[in-house]
C-alpha cells in the first residue's frame, strides 16, 4: 500500500524548511510524527519489536537458574516486559541468559547452544559467576566468565541477583537494542 | 534382607571388633565409635558391620596426609534403627594407592568410590565400574591431592583491570 | 492386553545437560528399545566447581559462604553441618537462642526447598499453573529470610558458634504472614493436585523404590521415608536443640513417584507445626545471646570430625580436617542428593521414556549439591 502524503523525500544538498501549511513543501521527521505519520526504516521496526518482546533460553546452570525462576513467576512477573516466553530449544531463542558457573565439562555445551541459536543473538552474563568466575574463579575447573566463550552484552552482577536485577539487565538489553548509536564505555581487560 | 536382626550397639561394635580382628581394628583414643583399620581386613569388618544391621554407608572420603606420605580413608556407617555412626579409618601408602571395594557389602558405594577415585585416584580392587565420575575423560591428574597442580586452560584464571 | 513384542531398533538416547526437566546440568544417556529404557547411565559433574579444593586454601570464616551454593535452594541447611563440624573441633558452647535461630532459618528454609520441590515435581508432569502457587509461599519465606540476614537465596547466616543476626520485628511481621498463607494454600494446593487424573496415572506404580533398593543405596530424607523407611535424623540423632521438640515423622509404604509427592506434602505441615513451636520457643529466649565465644582469628585445633544434619534433600554430612592452621587441611560434603540419584542406573530400567521425566522430578535433586 502506498503511503498517500506529499512528502518529497530529502534531496541532495541539504533539507529545506518544511511549512506545515503547504502540504507540497518537505517536513523533517519530526514534524511528520507530529501529524501521525511514521517513518522509519525495517531494521530500526525490527529492532524495536524485538526489544519489546525477548525470547530467552531456558537454560539454567546453577544457583542464579533459581533467581531466573523467580523472575517468572508471579511475585516480580517478568512478563509484564515481555520476556516470559522462555524456550527450551536454543533455536526459538534469541537471548541466552547464561544463569550459573561454567565449567570446563559444560563449556562445550554452552558454545554448542549459542551456535545453535539464530541470528540475531544476545548474550546476558548473569551473576558473578558468569562475568568473571567469582567466588570460584581459581578453581581448577571453572571458567573465568561467560564472555570467555561467548560474547557478552549485559553483565548483571550479584550472587545470585535479586530479580528486580535481572529485569533491569533485560531493559538494559531493550535500550541497547532501541539505541543502537549509544556508545558503550569498554574498559581494557587483559 | 535384614528383619529380625538386632541393631548392634556401639559397645557390641567395639567388643565384637576387639574379639575379631584383635590387633587389626584399634579404637581411636577419647572417641566410642571410631576405628583406624587395618587395609586387609576393612573388607571383613564391613561385612560384620552389615550383618549387625549397619545397613547405611553414609560417607567415604579420603585426606592426603603428604607429609606422612599416606593417604587416610574414613568410611562413614550408620543404621535406619537409632541414628549410631560407626566411623572406619583406613591408611594407605601414597605410592600404591589402592584399597578393596566395598561395592558387594553397600551398594551405595558405588558411587562414593568412584568419587574418591576421580579426586584422589585410590584404586578401588573389586569396583564394577571405576570410572571419573565429576571431571570429564580426559582430564589429567588427581584434583584433591596436595601435590596437584593445576595448569589454567585459556578460559580459566584471574583477569586484572589495568 | 495382548503382548504384540515388536521387536524395534535399539537407540541411545542422550538427555541433558540442558534439557528443562533435569533440573540444571544433569545428563542421563539411556538405551531404549522403542519406548522402553533398557539402561540408564546418569552422567554428573556438569557444575563440579571444586568447591573441596578452594575451601582447602580459604580460611574456616572464608568457607562458609561456599556451602550456600551447593544446595543452593536451603542455603542455610547447608551452613550448619560445617558449622556444627568446626564447632566439634573448637570446642564452642552454642547459646540456645543461637541454637533456636538455626533451627527456625533452617526449617523456613525447609518449606521454602520443598516448595520448589513440589512445584517442579508437578510442572514437569505438565502442569504448568501448579508451579506458581508454591513459589509464592517461597517467596514469604524468603521474605522472612532477606528481613532476618538481609538476602534472598545464599545467606550464610550461621557463622561458627551462633549465628549473624538477632531477630527482629519485621521478621515477626514476616513470619506471621507465611504462618497465615500457609494453611490455605496447603488445602487449596491438595484440591488442585491430588486428584488429578493424569497426575495419578504418571506416578502411580512408577519409579518403585523398595525399602531394601533405598537403604543399600544409601537414600535419605524424603526419598528414604517414602519407601517406608522411618529415618529422621531430627528425631533420630538429634543435634541442636530438635531432642525438645515433639513431631511426626510421615512414612509412606508405597516407594513409587506418587508416594514421594505425598511424603512431601505431608512433611510440609509437619514443618509448619515445628516452625510454630521453635517460634514459641525463641519468644521465650528474647535479649539472649546469640553468639558464643569463638576467638576472632580462627585456629581449629588438629584432628577430623563429621557431623550429619537432616536438609530438605536428605543427610548432608560435612568432615572437617585440621592441621591447627588457620585453613582447612580437608572439608568433604555428604551431599544427600549425590547418593540419591546413584539408584537411578537400577530404577529406570524397564520405564517409558516419559517416565524418566516423572522419576527424575519426584527425587527432587539439586545439581549444585550433586557435582559440588
Amino acid at each position: 500500500m502506498a503511503l498517500k502524503t506529499n512528502v518529497r523525500f530529502p534531496q541532495r544538498g541539504g533539507m529545506p524548511e518544511g511549512d506545515p501549511n503547504n502540504s507540497h513543501d518537505l517536513l523533517t521527521q519530526e514534524e511528520l510524527e507530529k501529524r501521525g505519520i511514521l517513518l522509519t526504516s525495517l531494521d530500526k521496526l525490527f529492532r524495536w519489536g524485538t526489544g519489546w518482546s525477548l525470547w530467552p533460553l531456558q537454560f539454567g546452570l546453577a544457583c542464579c537458574a533459581i533467581e531466573m525462576i523467580c523472575t517468572t513467576q508471579s511475585r516480580f512477573d517478568m512478563s509484564r516486559f515481555g520476556y516470559e516466553v522462555f524456550r527450551n530449544s536454543p533455536r526459538q531463542a534469541d537471548v541466552m541468559i547464561v544463569a550459573g558457573t561454567i565449567t570446563e565439562k559444560m563449556r562445550p555445551a554452552v558454545e554448542l547452544l549459542y551456535h545453535q541459536m539464530p541470528e540475531p543473538k544476545w548474550v546476558i552474563a548473569m551473576g558473578s559467576c558468569a562475568i568473571s568466575g567469582g567466588p570460584f574463579v581459581d578453581s581448577y575447573s571453572v571458567v573465568a566468565g561467560a564472555d570467555k566463550v561467548v560474547p557478552v552484552d549485559v553483565y548483571v552482577p550479584g550472587c545470585p541477583p535479586r530479580p528486580e536485577a535481572l529485569i533491569d539487565g533485560m531493559l538494559q538489553l531493550k535500550a541497547k537494542l532501541l539505541h543502537p548509536e549509544r556508545q558503550q564505555v569498554v574498559r581494557d581487560v587483559k | 534382607m535384614l528383619n529380625n536382626v538386632e541393631i548392634a550397639g556401639k559397645q557390641q561394635v567395639a567388643a565384637e571388633f576387639a574379639a575379631r580382628f584383635a590387633d587389626k581394628i584399634e579404637l581411636i583414643e577419647n572417641t566410642d565409635s571410631e576405628y583406624m583399620v587395618q587395609a586387609e581386613v576393612l573388607l571383613p569388618a564391613a561385612e560384620y558391620l552389615l550383618s549387625a544391621g549397619y545397613e547405611f554407608l553414609a560417607d567415604i572420603t579420603a585426606v592426603d596426609y603428604l607429609a606422612e606420605g599416606k593417604f587416610r580413608l574414613i568410611y562413614q556407617v550408620g543404621n535406619y534403627q537409632n541414628g549410631d555412626l560407626i566411623t572406619l579409618k583406613v591408611e594407605i601408602s601414597r605410592e600404591e594407592p589402592q584399597v578393596n571395594s566395598l561395592c558387594a557389602v553397600w551398594k551405595a558405594a558405588n558411587w562414593l568410590e568412584r568419587e574418591v577415585y576421580d579426586m584422589f585416584g585410590i584404586e578401588f580392587a573389586g569396583h564394577p565400574d571405576l570410572r571419573r565420575i565429576l571431571m570429564w575423560d580426559g582430564f589429567e591428574g588427581w584434583p584433591l591431592r596436595k601435590d596437584f597442580v593445576h595448569q589454567p586452560t585459556k578460559y580459566q584464571g584471574r583477569r586484572r583491570l589495568d | 492386553m495382548q503382548n504384540l513384542n515388536v521387536n524395534s531398533e535399539r537407540y541411545t538416547l542422550n538427555m541433558g545437560p540442558q534439557h528443562p526437566s533435569t533440573h540444571g546440568v544433569l545428563r542421563i544417556v539411556a538405551d531404549f528399545d522403542g519406548e522402553t529404557c533398557v539402561s540408564a547411565d546418569p552422567q554428573i559433574g556438569y557444575l563440579h566447581r571444586g568447591m573441596e579444593k578452594l575451601l582447602e586454601s580459604r580460611t574456616y570464616v572464608q568457607g562458609m559462604p561456599y556451602t550456600d551454593r551447593l544446595d543452593y535452594l536451603a542455603g542455610v541447611n547447608n551452613n550448619l553441618p560445617y558449622a556444627l563440624a568446626v564447632e566439634k573441633l573448637l570446642g564452642v558452647e552454642i547459646p540456645e537462642r543461637a541454637s533456636l535461630l538455626r533451627m527456625l532459618s533452617c526449617e523456613i528454609m525447609r518449606l521454602a526447598s520443598y516448595m520448589v520441590g513440589i512445584g517442579i515435581y508437578i510442572m514437569d508432569l505438565g502442569a504448568v499453573s501448579a508451579v506458581f502457587y508454591p513459589y509464592q509461599q517461597r517467596e514469604y519465606a524468603l521474605e522472612v529470610m532477606s528481613a532476618l540476614c538481609g538476602a534472598r537465596m545464599t545467606q550464610g547466616y550461621i557463622r561458627f558458634g551462633g549465628v549473624q543476626a538477632d531477630w527482629n520485628e519485621q521478621c515477626d511481621a514476616a513470619l506471621q504472614k507465611l504462618l497465615d498463607e500457609f494453611p490455605p494454600f496447603l488445602e487449596m494446593y491438595h484440591k488442585l493436585v491430588d486428584e488429578n487424573e493424569i497426575f495419578l496415572h504418571r506416578t502411580k506404580g512408577v519409579g518403585v523404590v523398595t525399602a531394601e533398593q533405598a537403604k543399600a543405596y544409601g537414600l535419605t530424607g524424603a526419598n528414604l521415608r517414602a519407601s517406608g523407611v522411618s529415618y529422621d535424623l531430627r528425631r533420630d540423632a538429634p543435634y541442636c536443640l530438635y531432642d525438645r521438640f515433639k513431631f511426626k515423622v510421615p512414612v509412606q509404604q508405597a516407594g513409587d513417584c506418587h508416594a514421594r509427592y505425598v511424603q512431601r506434602m505431608e512433611e510440609c505441615e509437619v514443618i509448619y507445626q515445628l516452625i510454630k513451636d521453635i517460634y514459641a520457643a525463641l519468644k521465650e529466649t528474647e535479649g539472649g545471646e546469640i553468639m558464643g565465644k569463638v576467638p576472632k582469628v580462627l585456629r581449629v585445633p588438629a584432628g577430623e570430625a563429621y557431623a550429619q544434619t537432616e536438609n530438605p534433600k536428605g543427610i548432608m554430612g560435612c568432615m572437617v580436617a585440621s592441621d591447627g592452621k588457620t585453613n582447612p587441611l580437608r572439608v568433604h560434603f555428604r551431599r544427600p542428593s549425590f547418593d540419591n540419584i546413584a539408584i537411578y542406573s537400577e530404577l529406570m530400567p524397564g520405564h517409558k521414556m516419559a517416565d524418566l521425566v516423572t522419576i527424575i522430578a519426584s527425587f527432587d535433586i539439586v545439581l549444585g549439591e550433586i557435582d559440588a
